[in-house]
């Protein structure tokens, strides 16, 4: 996050005033001017230019606020949409590895939202699979909680451990999937796959769900000229193609305050480390 | 103050009505969330109207300004030309120049020494 009240270099004056009305729809842009500028400048060409501009514009940003308010909406799904018991509910983050995640996160404000049941206890909020398996019982309601869901690979994997596990302990339970935030894709591979999702935040793809025919076109092949310039900062050591248009190409433009920044947004928005150092990217993932 | 709001009150003064915020820009290079600051920050105040890309003073602006002259126009401190404005970017790695340290800073800090 910088505050640099000069741009590198001047902008045409059709690019000035589509970033200022960008920055004026946008407000957590005034305090990545300077990575703004850098992104902006970087380009090579005014179409490219207004495309990130145009992309910009359609992103989804949440503030530390209404993450508050999406909490308490996940909240209110649970106890009075789906009506779920304290008694045969156990909830688990997506995420089953040692290391911190986002989806221990939220599953941590899950647990600490305003419930109306005082019976929902922490040790109903499980932070590994096996620990969540093993106090499951027959006819639980066993909840998937994450962040944000990309193109659903990694929570049909979750679903498919769990349902797995459940067959061979011998119970039967009914695995829902509570997400704050996710790409439409990735929700509906996982409806599909017959599982229960609740996403608060939806999101669409930042050019194929906005753009069509020769607009859709031009986007892509403007986007892969940056990503392509991109890729070759980065010297070739990362897997850079699989994040092409953002993991599973997503497309999704998503940024959460406070939050890291899913890799299913287009890596040029968040891709830091080059070889000749780092760049600033105007949105953060670690 | 900011000197993208002290720049954009001189040519508020100088010429009234529809501003051209994208001189600010050919001008001075001001970033284009800096000259939104800078016109939201008079918009705020109520002697502006600024949508997002147009920018016009009201009437009065030009009074209000003359009334605040000696805060807008004649502040003598200038932190724009100190060679470290922005700090250190937290970002990079800090290493410091230690032959700028002193290094009897805190004997003469433990024997009470003037420093």
């Amino acid at each position: 996050m910088s505050d640099f009240a000069q741009s590198p270099s001047t902008f045409p004056r059709e690019i000035f005033e589509t970033s200022m009305q960008l920055i004026q729809e946008q407000r957590w842009l005034v305090k990545m001017s300077r990575e703004f500028c850098e992104l902006i400048g970087s380009c090579p060409s005014d179409y490219h230019r207004q495309m990130l501009i145009d992309l910009l514009s359609r992103t989804t940003y949440v503030s530390a606020e209404e993450y508050v308010d999406i909490i308490d909406k996940m909240r209110e799904q649970v106890e009075d949409v789906w009506n779920l018991s304290p008694s045969t509910t156990l909830f688990v983050s997506s995420n089953n590895k040692h290391h911190v995640d986002s989806s221990k996160e939220v599953l941590n404000q899950l647990k600490s939202s305003a419930w109306k049941n005082l019976s929902w206890k922490k040790q109903l909020f499980q932070v590994a699979f096996s620990t969540a398996i093993g106090a499951a019982k027959d006819g639980h309601t066993l909840v998937i909680v994450d962040d944000f869901v990309g193109s659903g690979g990694s929570m049909l994997k979750a679903l498919k451990w769990l349902a797995d596990a459940a067959a061979a302990k011998g119970i039967a339970i009914d695995l829902r999937v509570l997400t704050a935030s996710g790409c439409f894709e990735g929700i509906a591979n996982i409806q599909n796959a017959g599982y229960t999702v609740q996403c608060m935040v939806p999101i669409r793809k930042g050019l194929s769900d906005h753009l069509s025919g020769q607009q859709l076109s031009d986007a892509v092949v403007q986007m892969t000229d940056l990503e392509n310039a991109l890729e070759a900062e980065i010297g070739g050591k990362a897997k850079f193609a699989a994040y092409r248009f953002g993991w599973g190409q997503q497309e999704a433009v998503y940024v959460r305050q406070g939050g890291n920044t899913p890799n299913n947004v287009f890596p040029i928005f968040w891709w830091r480390p080059l070889k000749s150092g780092a760049r600033h990217p105007i949105m953060h993932r670690t | 103050m900011r000197s993208s709001i002290r720049e954009l009150a001189r040519v508020i003064y100088c010429n009234p009505g529809k501003v051209d915020l994208y001189k600010l820009h050919l001008n001075y290079r001001l970033s284009p969330a800096e000259v939104s600051f800078a016109a939201r920050y008079f918009a705020r105040i109520g002697i502006a109207d600024f949508d997002g890309v147009g920018f016009v003073s009201r009437p009065e602006a030009r009074e209000w300004l003359f009334k605040r002259r000696r805060r807008f126009f004649m502040d003598g401190k200038r932190p724009w030309g100190q060679d470290e404005r922005h700090g250190i970017d937290p970002s990079k790695p800090y290493l410091p120049n230690l032959g700028k340290v002193d290094r009897q800073f805190f004997y003469r800090k433990l024997r009470r020494i003037e420093l």
